[in-house]
């Protein structure tokens, strides 16, 4: 089976598993109870976020009990069923079940005929399928321009995002080894194994693992379409909940997805499972309902009043159990709307419950980990680290690119264009664009202030400050500011939000100027044609490959593996990330390339290496990989060589022999090795597959009598070398 | 009341049960046409004799091996054959196995007394595959001696010592430990009492030589005591001795048989004397297939059980069978052994053969039956078993006069009935070829010969059309060696005979020797060897005969081209079968013959045609691939 095709049945099944736990299940459930509750997108907003929510706190409850397996996270899933099953049903079950006793045994003994049983079924059918179809037939006739809209965003996704998946197949950053590393000792009951640390997209990914027996390594490494997809339609669920016109929260949607007039870095770690780009997600829904609960007035239903103020908490509640940067990022969102809606905020009976819902929603995502905290667990390394990035001085080091005299010069307006231009837009031209798009928002909202719709302008008014205040903060080096987020990832932000904001202005100006639906829907039609035409006139901008941390080959290599060895213990010796993308294998192993090097650095008769399984893979590349700490697009082109293996192997702790330079070394002195075992081994030593970039070897070897795999291969010893 | 209609059903239906039960069987007798040898085929002119025999390139020339032929003044352009192999011994029995060997896989084969004389013979080393060594007539104490086998390495010819020199030496010498892979001698003496041999070098698989249980330790005849020796990295191992310390590492045990890799070529090394008895035509033959990517060696392809002096047709040893069994020698043959064998049979594919004692004692009142004869060939040509005749008798009368006895018997109760096989037990060759001579045997093609221990080749002829057949085990006994020497018949010519001397169960010399006991060996051994080696095929011994014949007169080429390998065979147009032992690749097709797999990386190749075209799937694929790669 060709990997892109395993690889878009992995995905299917995983957005499957995914949106079926955390939009249907929810939708089931809450369906009658959410009815009427505001608009389509806004009830997606609140099924999507009860979804996460309830199965976060699932996972997180029953990990800290350490009872977290299928079973109980099954039970746990199914429990809001159960107990609603368990109220409606109380009193008449033994009846219902006696009635539907009785209606099966009138068809086994003959009494129901086949004739009547079909008819019944298909009566039934018939109608389900007639109701069906009048709504779908209205649902079409009302809004089949947003419904073929929504499919061409998702086509454009599919086709920005969904089109990695066929070409890359290993990680895209860095660190996702290490989230890896964490969701496997979640199948131990061992959360926060390597300290506290916001394990919301962790107990998600653990959960469609354990429950739907996905690979941790498949999931890690594929959902992070899933991840664009949720991230784009929040934006478009929200864009559409506080839109007046019908067409114009497309603008910006399509703008976002397809322009090339945005930064690379502002889009390149959706290409990645990250829980802060997964958290994005959850800010915009904080906003709206923070923003839905002060556009009610003193009549409002009460019953809304609450769901608006509880879907607040849950959403902030998530942005904080996913990554805490979102929440700084919701936090200063909360901040703006109090500002546009400073009319109605300061008011007491406003004050207090928005208040109290935020503290809630910070106390729920703040209470496992405070629990695990209380119980001894020490915060994460890079936990301290984001705080230490709170914690910077505004004398922080200039980020690359800028030169020092230049930019003292430089007004605090040309420092925020200078730095949008530096790290959202792709020049200088639409970095003013941007900015300006912000003022002229914020003008829009005070227009709307004065024409007296205060809820309205309200939302223009937030967004814009919010806006404003990400792109000063962005500037924080150069206006001398606190930096609360390491500053590169403002951008990812920024350009989220300029697609609202650009909706926004474009709806905002339709909305001035007419105020008929059917005007506002043409109009706002035409708007989004410019827009797009203007897009393709300005440039559009192809799928990103990425560079991945593991090649294609050793993806391909770690899945046969898996599947050839289900019950055989076996070992792969490589540079690093398998370790953890093998890590729920029975009977598997990782030797760590650059621990095999060493260990025969000086090889004498009694050197010895022995790798106790049947099998052993060594996975080397012969063009090795461009391992950065960053997000890259980076190719590589050097080839090992002998110059290579002549360089002595790198005495760098951790997986620094594994980047830059030190890989090269590395894998030259391991293809020199294999080389030379291959002379000694021709027949056991087969080539388990190769492309020009790299080669898997594999070796069976007699499980009681291992070979030992420490020999002179002509580059072990450096020592003599160095001296010389 | 039953009305005429069903009452004519019912009777109808009565009249078929009764046609099916009585009518059927009696057709079945009728039919059996037990009197005349299917195996006969036509008279033992029409197939290969000894004279289409394959004999290698280098005895052709002198009859013999080089070995004391060489003279110091010559410096005669000592050939050996193509795939030729050079053996450095004295005479005796391993050079006998070595050159048993070469014939049996068609190598050609030279022998020097010495390194000193396989220097001065010159011979071209890029035709010669490998050495082997007898470590007694290496001097390990001259330098250059080992330097010249380090020079043999380097220009890519392996070396297999067939034992290894003495401790002190190994110990002593740095060079010698080198060549040999050892890193030091750990002990002299460890206490061992296990072997154990890993899969993937004979066929069969993996075996542990160990007795698990206090009873099994009467198998137990392995060599126990031999030198423990490590071993350093580039060596692999084949075979390990068990030590008696649980608490020792399982890859630290004393190696028996192991390779080490000097990249152009090996070095092998056997520790103890495995290689001198018929163990060492398979050790030989698992090194071959280690050498190289892949290795095709001719096999014979058939698996017997003889049974020897069975049945009898006289009323022999009354009383003491009375003693025994409680029955007479006639129900002990029908009804305790009988059964027993069929029944340890019908799993598994071995032909049977019963070689028939009129008499066992000649000298005695008692004479045989016809009918008994009659009865036992009716149920042997059912079961598609070849009944030969015994030679054998208990009363020590001359097989002359046994022949005549047995010519009037057969003359009265199967006169049609020719012998195509015979049972010589432990006769002379001389003897044997006298007895062939009467008119009952003439028609004799084979003779079986009883298990040997100290027997080096199994096949062979007897005279110019006559073959003989050892047997490669003893089907009544049962000991770890004899079951590791049959493995490796197994592995070099896909042979197992094993012969059961049934006259022991009617004159038994104790407890040992009643039924119950031998029932029991027969039974272990038949379901080792039928489960391990179920895809060799079950002959009788005439079919056996053929094969033999066959694989005698054979001789072939093979070449590898890419995903195909030819095989020329010469000197027999009858079907013969390799055995070929690949490494990471799965046959696809073969062209003019058939395959079959053994075990893993291990195929019988079923040659009909003279050119055999073996074509092999593609490389290793795997299930998953990137899109780019074309599938």
């Amino acid at each position: 089976m060709s990997m892109a095709i395993l690889s878009i049945l992995q995905v299917t099944g995983i957005g499957a598993a995914y949106f079926g736990v955390t939009l249907v299940l929810p939708w089931l459930y809450l369906r009658k109870r959410l009815a009427g509750f505001g608009t389509a997108p806004v009830r997606f907003m609140a099924y999507f976020l009860a979804g996460n929510f309830y199965i976060i706190n699932l996972v997180y409850l029953l990990e800290l009990l350490h009872i977290s397996c299928w079973f109980t996270l099954v039970l746990g899933t199914l429990a809001p069923f159960l107990v609603s099953a368990y109220i409606k049903y109380r009193g008449s079950f033994l009846m219902r079940l006696e009635k539907g006793l009785g209606r099966f045994l009138l068809i086994l003994g003959g009494e129901t005929g086949r004739k009547t049983l079909f008819l019944r079924m298909r009566r039934s059918l018939g109608q389900a399928l007639k109701a069906s179809g009048k709504k779908r037939r209205g649902c079409l006739g009302a809004h089949g321009g947003d419904i073929l809209l929504t499919l061409g965003v998702t086509v454009l996704l599919l086709y920005m995002y969904g089109s990695s998946v066929v070409n890359v197949y290993g990680y895209c950053a860095s660190d996702m080894v290490l989230h890896n590393y964490w969701i496997n000792a979640m199948e131990n009951n061992h959360i926060f194994v390597d300290g506290v640390y916001p394990f919301g997209m962790h107990c998600l990914l653990y959960y469609v693992h354990t429950v739907f027996a996905v690979p941790v390594y498949v999931i890690l490494r594929l959902f992070y379409v899933i991840q664009a997809f949720v991230v784009h339609f929040m934006l478009l669920a929200f864009l559409k909940s506080v839109c007046r016109t019908r067409y114009a929260p497309y603008i910006g949607m399509i703008i976002y997805i397809v322009s090339n007039r945005f930064y690379e870095y502002t889009y390149i770690r959706y290409y990645a499972t990250l829980p802060q780009e997964f958290g994005m997600a959850f800010i915009l829904p904080a906003a709206y309902f923070a923003m839905a609960f002060l556009q009610q007035k003193r009549d409002a239903r009460a019953e809304d009043t609450k769901r608006y103020l509880g879907f607040f908490a849950v959403s902030v509640s998530l942005t904080l159990t996913v990554h805490f940067y979102d929440t700084i990022i919701a936090g200063i969102f909360c901040a703006a709307i109090g500002a546009g809606f400073c009319f109605r905020v300061f008011r007491f009976s406003y004050l207090k419950k928005i208040t109290a819902a935020g503290i809630l929603g910070i106390l729920l995502a703040v209470l496992p980990l405070g629990a695990a905290f209380a119980m001894g667990t020490p915060l994460q390394a890079s936990l301290k680290w984001g705080m230490s990035q709170l914690k910077s001085s505004p004398e922080a080091p200039k980020a690359a690119g800028s030169s020092g005299e230049k930019k003292e010069e430089l007004t605090a307006l040309e420092a925020v264009i200078d730095r949008m231009e530096y790290y959202v837009a792709y020049d200088m031209k639409t970095a003013q664009v941007m900015v300006g798009s912000i003022g002229v928002l914020f003008v829009l909202g005070l227009l709307w202030f004065l024409l007296r719709r205060s809820e309205y302008a309200g939302v223009l008014v937030s967004l814009s400050i919010f806006m404003a205040a990400m792109a000063i903060l962005q500037a924080s080096a150069q206006l001398g500011l606190v930096q609360l987020l390491e500053v590169s990832r403002y951008s990812v932000y920024l350009g989220y939000g300029i697609a609202a904001v650009w909706s926004l202005c474009a709806d905002g100006v339709i909305y001035l100027l007419f105020r008929k639906e059917r005007a506002l829907n043409l109009c706002s039609m035409g708007a989004l044609a410019t827009a797009c035409v203007l897009t393709a006139y300005t440039g559009m901008r192809s799928p990103v490959t990425v560079s991945a941390y593991e090649t294609n080959e050793a993806v391909i290599c770690l899945s046969n593996i898996i599947r050839e060895n289900k019950n055989e213990a076996w070992t792969i010796c490589s540079a690093n990330d398998e370790r953890q993308m093998m890590g729920g294998c029975k009977n598997a192993y990782h030797y760590e390339t650059i621990k095999f090097l060493k260990d025969m650095r000086s090889v004498d008769e009694d050197t010895s290496i022995i790798i106790p399984t049947d099998t052993v893979y060594f996975f080397i590349e012969k063009i090795p990989l461009l391992y950065r700490d960053y997000i890259n697009t980076e190719k590589p082109e050097r080839r090992v060589s002998a110059k290579g293996a002549e360089e002595p192997v790198s005495d760098k702790p951790g997986i620094l022999p594994y980047i830059g330079d030190e890989r090269w070394v590395t894998m030259s002195h391991m293809y020199y090795w294999a080389q030379a075992f291959k002379e000694l081994y021709p027949n056991e030593m087969e080539v388990y597959y190769e492309t020009d970039n790299f080669i898997c070897y594999r070796i069976r070897q007699n499980g009681y009598s291992p070979y030992n795999f420490a020999i002179d291969y002509g580059y072990n010893g450096y020592e003599e070398k160095k001296e010389g | 009341m039953v009305s005429r209609r069903n009452f004519f059903i019912i009777t109808i239906l009565m009249s078929v049960v009764f046609f099916l039960c009585m009518f059927l069987n009696n057709l079945k007798d009728e039919w059996n046409d037990y009197e005349i040898n299917p195996y006969i085929t036509g008279t033992a002119e029409n197939y290969p004799s000894k004279v289409s025999m394959f004999v290698p390139d280098s005895q052709e020339k002198d009859g013999a091996s080089h070995e004391g032929t060489l003279k110091e003044e010559e410096e005669t352009q000592a050939q050996a054959g193509k795939n030729g192999i050079v053996f450095i011994g004295r005479e005796g029995s391993l050079k006998e196995i070595v050159r048993e060997w070469a014939v049996c896989t068609k190598r050609g084969i030279t022998g020097f007394l010495s390194l000193e004389e396989y220097g001065r013979a010159k011979i071209d080393m890029a035709s010669l595959e490998m050495m082997v060594i007898d470590s007694g007539s290496i001097h390990w104490e001259q330098t250059e001696e080992v330097e010249f086998l380090t020079e043999c390495i380097e220009k890519g010819t392996s070396l297999v010592f067939a034992n290894l020199p003495d401790v002190s030496v190994i110990r002593g010498n740095k060079k010698v430990r080198e060549l040999l892979g050892i890193r030091r001698v750990e002990e002299l003496e460890p206490a061992v009492n296990g072997i154990h041999l890993y899969g993937g070098f004979l066929l069969g698989g993996e075996v542990i030589y160990q007795a698990e249980e206090e009873e099994d330790e009467k198998y137990q005849d392995m060599e126990l005591t031999f030198p423990w020796y490590s071993l350093t990295s580039g060596t692999k191992v084949y075979m390990k001795g068990i030590p008696e310390d649980e608490s020792i590492e399982k890859e630290d045990y004393p190696v028996v048989i192991w390779r080490k890799s000097f990249g152009p070529a090996y070095v092998f090394a056997v520790n103890g004397g495995y290689m001198e008895d018929t163990a060492g035509l398979g050790i030989l033959s698992a090194i071959s297939a280690e050498m190289d990517s892949y290795e095709i060696y001719p096999v014979i392809n058939a698996q017997n059980l003889v049974l020897a002096n069975y049945p009898g047709m006289a009323d022999e040893n009354r009383e003491e069978l009375e003693d025994i069994y409680g029955r007479s020698l006639r129900l002990l043959e029908q009804e305790n052994i009988w059964p027993g064998v069929v029944t340890a049979l019908q799993d598994y594919p071995a032909g049977l053969t019963c070689m028939l004692a009129p008499q066992y004692d000649y000298m005695d009142d008692n004479s045989p039956n016809p009918e008994t004869l009659q009865y036992y060939m009716k149920i042997f040509h059912e079961k598609s078993a070849e009944t030969g005749l015994s030679l054998e008798n208990v009363s020590g009368m001359p097989v002359a006069g046994k022949l005549k006895e047995d010519q009037q018997f057969m003359e009265e109760a199967a006169a049609d009935y020719e012998f195509s096989s015979c049972y010589a037990g432990n006769m002379e060759a001389a003897d044997i070829q006298a007895a062939l001579k009467s008119d009952m045997l003439s028609a004799v093609r084979t003779v079986v010969n009883p298990y040997d221990e100290e027997a080096i080749s199994l096949i062979g002829y007897l005279s110019e059309h006559v073959t003989r057949q050892s047997g490669s085990g003893d089907g009544l006994n049962y000991t770890f060696r004899s079951d590791f020497r049959m493995r490796c018949v197994e592995t070099a010519l896909g042979y197992l005979s094993l012969t059961c001397d049934m006259s022991r169960a009617v004159y038994p010399e104790g407890e040992k020797d009643t039924w119950d006991e031998l029932s029991k060996n027969i039974i272990r051994n038949i379901n080792i060897f039928g489960k391990n080696y179920e895809h060799f095929e079950g002959t009788a011994i005439s079919e056996c005969d053929e094969h033999i014949r066959n694989f005698l007169a054979l001789n072939f080429t093979d070449i590898k081209r890419g995903d195909t390998i030819e095989i020329q065979k010469e000197g027999t147009e009858g079907t013969v079968w390799f055995v070929l032992r690949i490494y990471g690749r799965d046959i696809k097709e073969v062209k003019g013959g058939s395959f079959k797999e053994l075990e893993e990386g291990a195929y019988l190749i079923e040659a009909e045609e003279s050119k055999i075209r073996i074509l092999l799937k593609p490389g290793d694929e795997r299930y998953y691939y990137q899109p780019s790669e074309r599938r």
